[in-house]
């Protein structure tokens, strides 16, 4: 899934430091496209996150992605956007990597999606919950508090 | 190691590939290293999970696929051997290629 629409217009200039941050793991987020997930998350958590707030993470993880996917070509999608959230949680909180899966449409028989849990609650704006057609989980990576991935 | 052996234990051990049955029986395998997406109908489903429970013999899946679905031997057989053949060349052979 690629994200084509703005994100809302930076508010504070506590936005644009948090989108600075996020901005190089933007670009560490696209080892996705070569490295094993499970090597990805050990790489984004290296050095613990600074955002104690998970929807301000989550905000600025958007715009740090949908900017370098314009800038640089790079992904902008629900994965690469969890990796920089979690990163930015990480050193706060207990952070998850989920990707699960669904029944597509006729259109796209399979429907994947990537999402963060945060201390045991799904973390999830880019695609609220539909209680009809959930994901199911297929895999779960943590971000271990310290910045490395427990695999 | 047979086909049949490598595929069950490569299915079961949810270290190289995780598997998940979706809500329309259909099914999902997922390489962790490439996060390569190899989509199941409900029959491939169910042989995966003959093979995640220890079938081990292309005459056990034969058997197991007339008992669930209605459906001859000789059509039962040919479609078990086209799809570990199917499955061989996505879990082990495009491994292979990639490492």
């Amino acid at each position: 899934m690629k994200y084509e629409q703005d994100q809302p217009r930076f508010r504070q200039p506590g936005d644009i430091l948090l989108f600075l941050r996020a901005l190089p793991l933007a670009r560490k987020a696209q080892r996705v496209r070569f490295a094993p997930l499970p090597e990805v998350v050990a790489a984004m958590g290296v050095g613990g996150g600074r955002e104690r707030d998970p929807r301000r993470a989550e905000v600025a993880a958007g715009r740090a992605c949908l900017r370098y996917g314009r800038w640089c070509g790079g992904l902008d999608t629900c994965l690469t956007r969890s990796l920089v959230a979690g990163a930015m949680l990480s050193g706060h909180h207990d952070v998850v990597l989920h990707v699960g899966f669904r029944p597509g449409s006729d259109e796209v028989p399979l429907d994947g999606h990537a999402w963060l849990t945060v201390n045991g609650e799904k973390m999830d704006t880019i695609s609220p919950d539909d209680a009809s057609r959930p994901y199911d989980g297929i895999l779960a990576v943590p971000f271990d508090a310290d910045g490395r991935s427990g695999g | 190691m047979s086909r049949i052996k490598e595929l069950s234990r490569l299915l079961a051990s949810d270290e190289e590939f995780t598997q998940q049955k979706l809500s329309d029986q259909t099914g999902v395998i997922l390489d962790v290293d490439s996060l390569k997406v190899f989509s199941l109908n409900p029959t491939g489903q169910f042989l995966v999970d003959c093979l995640r429970q220890g079938v081990t013999t292309e005459g056990d899946l034969v058997d197991r696929l007339i008992a669930e679905f209605d459906v001859g031997k000789d059509v039962a057989r040919t479609d078990v051997e086209a799809f570990l053949g199917e499955l061989e060349a996505c879990l082990i052979d495009g491994r292979a290629k990639t490492d």
